[in-house]
């Protein structure tokens, strides 16, 4: 973590919050300002390694908090792991949480469970991988979690972006958050207390359950045995990636992308050594049991999950999409196209052609009263490498480092 | 050579000529004779089925797995590795130490070195590369040394340096070997040359003896904060210290124009309650580590 002086640039503090070498993990969601606190997440969900949350003094760079993913000894949730496998267990915090200044809570989605696909070592739910845990971002201290997926052995997460918007559910106005979530689903819950609200599918091939009920519970959880090649839909990769959704409240959408890929699982049992990977597990990307590969962007409902238009891609889609009070939608597609749809009716409006596919997250802002749309453009990544597996000639797509500005025209 | 074919050999010996047999075997003892003699170092043929089936095996529970190269090298986080033209030299050396500043790691001292061939013949059974002749022919290197055993408390000592799940763990401050962070002295170095009293001594009464260049630094500044920790590096512009108030330390830079006043104390800046936090079995076990030389 490192902090500069935003106006001169010059390093103010930084501090080496675990020793690389030794944790196979790194840093890679960006820090969130909470009040005077900085909360940064690390990766380690893939190796031996035991998760946290730390929170940072802003001024200082000294150590406030840690919320440790994985309870110890003594603690409540510690007995959803057996033996030790609490020690190597995952529950990475690899992506940004959210905060709401009113009710004073800090959203996290804690990652999967190590060994990803190897359970047996684990039995047990494994609190608080494949959670959402809101915490009093002032101490670290645990006010509530929701565990979407208990035992997860498909390597889902729970990390990705958690939106928080107040929601019409069966007639009554609630404080909700929306977490889509690498399985294909998107939970939605009440963020004041957890409880579990609905769970909708973002993807169309899905079969490591067979649903969710109104209770949350997962039916019908459809687990490889070792040593026994199974298709599990989606792939690691995720019925979505990471880059993030978006919510308009303008049109009430959720916009989210979704991938269209399974793949070949064998589980493989594997002991953990401390810092090493740690999957138990290896796989090979197939197609899906219906329909092409494919990515797509669509309009839903975000609490119900009812789908207005569908966008299709021949390539998964990865970069964050941004939804505008003008009632456009932008993001980019892996050959170089940055477009614009109608955030209504999901025509495409706009394109630009940037040299290199889109992984990073457009913005906008204004600067005197003149509007802009800046978007990061290069390919790359453990998923662009993923998809050549099932696309070959994804291997072709050029790389870049390039920052893209558009603006509005002056009689705008 | 297998047992039957060196049996084949003598064999075929015997139906040679003394004078024919005689001129082999001072050949024979000329080689074994010669200081570093090539003949002396066994060598592998990539081509080899066992060997490359036993780098499949490695190669999918190691190199397959997750994010990585893929299965069958198909590629993912890191580079597809199937269907390309490699040299077997550069994917031994790249396997055995790593490519430093990314994902990938380096094998030697988890691999043994034959096997790190074994993973390099599978490799090169993929590429698109055909080695032929002496091209496939390696001569195994002796070079890496299987890391020393530590005795099992010197193992303990190595697990508690290191406890992940301890915020506090001696590794915060301390690097040995490839691990730590390298905020409070060289142990390996004064390990050298202290006794086991010493160096316990260190760990529960660290201001008794305290190493030179890490007396606790406190700086004063304009606006009433102290902040107080070892010193890193001190430029007409600048003073960099690491706060050891706080686990991680970080590293603040105070700037010339925010320091009021700079002062030495003649106290070490590592925490003086380890005595507490640790047994005495598990003290013991940590100078086992330190003294131990096996990092």
């Amino acid at each position: 973590m490192i902090a500069l002086d935003a106006k001169t640039g010059r390093e103010v503090w930084k501090v080496e919050v675990e020793s690389v070498e030794q944790c196979g993990c790194n840093i890679t969601g960006a820090p969130l300002v909470v009040n005077s606190k900085v909360i940064v997440g690390v990766t380690g969900g893939d190796s031996a390694h035991r998760g946290y949350l730390n929170a940072f003094d802003t001024r200082t760079g000294r150590h406030v908090w840690r919320f440790w993913t994985i309870p110890g000894p003594g603690e409540p949730g510690h007995d959803t792991w057996k033996g030790d496998s609490w020690k190597n267990g995952g529950g990475s915090t690899w992506l940004t949480g959210s905060y709401d200044p009113e009710l004073n809570l800090l959203y996290w989605g804690v990652g999967n469970p190590a060994a990803d696909f190897y359970g047996e070592s684990r039995k047990g739910d494994n609190l608080y991988t494949d959670s959402v845990v809101a915490l009093n971002p002032d101490t670290g201290e645990l006010k509530w979690h929701y565990q979407l997926i208990p035992h997860d052995v498909w390597d889902w997460d729970a990390g990705y972006e958690i939106v928080l918007a107040d929601l019409e559910f069966k007639g009554e106005k609630r404080k909700v958050l929306v977490n889509p979530n690498k399985g294909g689903y998107t939970w939605v819950l009440d963020r004041v207390t957890g409880k579990f609200l609905n769970a909708w599918p973002l993807a169309e091939n899905i079969n490591w359950i067979k649903g969710i009920d109104e209770e949350g519970n997962l039916i019908g959880r459809n687990e490889a045995k070792v040593g026994e090649p199974t298709i599990i839909c989606p792939s690691i990769g995720g019925g979505r990636s990471w880059n993030h959704g978006a919510y308009s409240p303008k049109s009430g959408f959720f916009y989210s992308t979704g991938i269209e890929w399974c793949q070949t699982l064998t589980v493989v049992p594997q002991d953990p050594q401390q810092g090493q990977g740690y999957f138990g597990g290896l796989f090979t990307l197939a197609p899906p049991e219906k329909g092409e590969p494919g990515g797509h962007l669509s309009a839903y409902d975000p609490v119900s999950g009812k789908r207005h238009w569908i966008y299709r891609s021949k390539y998964p889609l990865l970069a964050s999409q941004l939804a505008t009070a003008g009632d456009l939608l932008f993001t980019g597609d892996s050959q170089g196209r940055f477009f614009a749809l109608d955030a209504q009716t999901g025509d495409e409006l706009w394109s630009f052609r940037t040299g290199s596919g889109h992984r990073g997250s457009p913005v906008t802002y204004a600067v005197n009263g003149k509007q802009y749309v800046a978007v990061p453009v290069g390919w790359g990544s453990a998923l662009a490498g993923l998809m050549t597996q099932m696309w070959p000639e994804s291997a072709d797509i050029s790389g870049a480092s390039t920052l893209y500005v558009f603006a509005l025209p002056e009689s705008q | 050579m297998s047992a039957a074919g060196f049996a084949f050999s003598l064999m075929k010996i015997r139906q040679m000529t003394l004078a024919r047999a005689a001129r082999l075997w001072l050949g024979v003892f000329l080689l074994w004779a010669a200081p570093h003699s090539p003949a002396q170092t066994p060598t592998i043929d990539l081509r080899e089925t066992a060997l490359i089936a036993r780098g499949s095996d490695l190669f999918a529970g190691s190199c397959a797995i997750g994010y990585c190269h893929g299965s069958e090298g198909r590629a993912s986080r890191g580079p597809q590795l199937r269907e390309r033209p490699w040299d077997p030299r550069h994917v031994y050396t790249v396997t055995r130490d790593g490519v430093p500043g990314t994902a990938m790691p380096a094998w030697k001292g988890i691999l043994p070195d034959r096997d790190v061939w074994a993973v390099t013949a599978y490799v090169m059974s993929l590429s698109t590369t055909k080695l032929q002749g002496q091209s496939a022919v390696i001569e195994l290197s002796e070079s890496i040394a299987a890391p020393p055993a530590r005795s099992a408390e010197a193992q303990l000592g190595h697990d508690l340096f290191f406890d992940l799940t301890n915020q506090k763990r001696c590794g915060v401050c301390h690097r040995l070997g490839a691990k730590g962070v390298s905020i409070g002295p060289d142990l390996a170095a004064s390990a050298k040359h202290k006794s086991e009293g010493e160096l316990l001594r260190d760990i529960v009464e660290p201001s008794s003896s305290v190493a030179e260049g890490y007396e606790q630094t406190a700086v004063a500044t304009n606006n009433a904060e102290s902040v107080v920790g070892v010193k890193k590096e001190e430029t007409p512009g600048y003073i960099k210290l690491y706060d050891t108030s706080s686990i991680p330390p970080p590293l603040r830079t105070i700037y010339r124009d925010q320091i009021h006043a700079v002062s030495t104390l003649e106290r070490s800046a590592m925490p003086g309650d380890y005595g507490k936090r640790l047994s005495a079995q598990e003290l013991r076990a940590i100078v086992a580590y330190l003294k131990s030389g096996s990092y």
